[in-house]
C-alpha cells in the first residue's frame, strides 16, 4: 500500500488526455477512442486491485463475515 | 536513483524513436525541395548553358546536397559509362535508387520517371517544358507534403514520448 | 506526525484528482476513489487495533460477544456506504449515492432486528 499508486493513477490518466487531444488533432478520431479506452481499463485495473484490497480490510476490522 | 535513471532512459528512447518518425516527415518535404531546386538547376543550365546532359547532371548532383543528390548522380554516372542507356532509362535506375534509401510515394515516383521520359530526346523548348512541368508537378506534393508534416510529426513526437511514460509508469 | 502523512496524501491527491478531472472526467473519479481508498485503508489498521481493544474488553466485562460484534458490523456497514455514496456523488451519481445510502439503511436494520427483538422480549418479560 504506497502513496505511488496516486501518481501512477494520475500519470496515465494525464497521459491518456494528451493522447486523446494529439489523435483527435491529428484527425484520427478512431484511434484516440481506443487509446482512452485502453488508458481507463488500465487505470482500471490499478483501482480494481486497491478497492479489493480496501474490502478485504474492512471485511477483517468490523467483523463482516 | 537507478530506477529514476531507467525511467529517464525508457523515455528518452521511446521519445527518440517518436521523435525519427517525426523525421520522415520532415526530410520527405526537405526532399521534394531539394527535388525542385535541383530540376531548376538542370532547366539553368540547359537553357543557358547548353551542356550536354550527362554533364548537366552531374554538375547539378555536385551542387544538390544531400538524398536528392543520389537520382542525379546515377543517372550521370550511368549516361557516361554506359552508352546503350537512354537518358529516360538511365534517371529511372537513379530513381529506383533514391527510392531504396528513402521511400518515395507512388505519386512522387511516377512524377519522377515521367519526366525522365522526356528527358534527352527533344529539343531545348521541349526539354524546359517538361522541366516546368515537372516542377509544379512537385511543388504540388511538396505543399501536400508539408500538411502531413504539420498534421504528423508533432503527433509522432508527442506520442513518442508519452507511451515512454506510460510505460515507465507502469513499470513503477 | 501521521497525521500529516494522511493530510500530505489528501492534498497531493485532491489536486491531482482535479487536475485530471477537467481533463478526462472518468480517469478523475478513479484518481479520487484511490486516494479515498489509501488514506482509509491506512485509518482501518489503527481502527482495527482499536476495535481489537474493545472486544477484548468487553470479553472480561462479560457483555455478550454476539451484541458486540453486531454493533461492529453495523459501522462497518455505515462506514463503506457513506464512503460508496460520497464517491458516487463526487462523480454526480447523485440517485446512485442515494440507493447506496437507502440500501445501507435496509441492512443495518436487518442486522439490528435480532438485538430489538431481544430487547423487546426482555422488557415483555419484565412486565407481568
Amino acid at each position: 500500500m504506497n502513496i505511488e499508486l496516486i501518481f501512477q493513477i494520475a500519470g496515465i490518466g494525464i497521459i491518456t488526455s494528451i493522447f486523446h487531444t494529439v489523435l483527435k488533432q491529428a484527425g484520427k478520431e478512431e484511434y484516440s477512442v481506443i487509446a482512452t479506452l485502453a488508458g481507463v481499463s488500465l487505470a482500471l485495473i490499478v483501482v480494481i486491485r486497491l478497492i479489493a484490497e480496501l474490502l478485504t480490510s474492512v471485511k477483517d476490522v468490523f467483523f463482516l463475515h | 536513483m537507478l530506477r529514476l535513471l531507467g525511467a529517464c532512459c525508457i523515455i528518452a528512447g521511446c521519445g527518440i524513436l517518436g521523435f525519427s518518425k517525426g523525421e520522415q516527415f520532415r526530410q520527405r518535404a526537405e526532399m521534394l525541395r531539394c527535388l525542385q531546386n535541383g530540376l531548376n538547376m538542370l532547366e539553368a543550365d540547359i537553357s543557358y548553358g547548353s551542356t550536354p546532359l550527362p554533364l548537366a547532371l552531374a554538375r547539378v548532383a555536385e551542387k544538390v546536397g544531400g538524398i536528392t543528390q543520389v537520382p542525379f548522380a546515377q543517372a550521370a554516372r550511368l549516361l557516361k559509362e554506359n552508352n546503350g542507356l537512354t537518358a529516360a532509362e538511365a534517371w529511372e535506375e537513379g530513381v529506383n535508387k533514391l527510392d531504396a534509401e528513402f521511400t518515395l510515394t507512388t505519386e512522387e515516383k511516377s512524377i519522377l520517371i515521367l519526366f525522365g521520359q522526356g528527358l534527352g530526346c527533344s529539343a531545348r523548348e521541349e526539354q524546359i517544358k517538361n522541366i516546368t512541368l515537372a516542377r509544379e508537378q512537385l511543388r504540388m506534393a511538396e505543399l501536400a507534403a508539408e500538411e502531413a508534416r504539420n498534421k504528423n510529426q508533432r503527433m509522432w513526437q508527442v506520442m513518442g514520448l508519452c507511451t515512454g511514460g506510460a510505460i515507465v509508469l507502469m513499470l513503477i | 506526525m501521521e497525521i500529516l502523512q494522511i493530510v500530505g496524501v489528501g492534498l497531493a491527491g485532491a489536486v491531482l484528482a482535479v487536475f485530471v478531472r477537467e481533463r478526462h472526467k472518468e480517469l478523475g473519479i478513479f484518481v479520487s476513489l484511490a486516494t479515498g481508498v489509501i488514506i482509509f485503508l491506512f485509518a482501518l489498521q489503527k481502527a482495527g487495533a482499536v476495535l481489537e481493544t474493545l472486544v477484548q474488553l468487553a470479553a472480561r466485562a462479560n457483555v455478550n460477544m454476539f451484541y458486540l460484534v453486531t454493533v461492529l458490523k453495523i459501522m462497518g456497514i455505515a462506514y463503506m456506504a457513506e464512503f460508496g455514496a460520497q464517491i458516487c456523488r463526487d462523480a454526480g451519481e447523485g440517485s446512485t449515492a442515494s440507493k447506496i445510502e437507502f440500501a445501507a439503511k435496509i441492512l443495518v436494520m436487518v442486522m439490528a432486528l435480532p438485538i430489538i427483538v431481544a430487547i423487546l422480549e426482555s422488557i415483555l418479560r419484565l412486565i407481568p
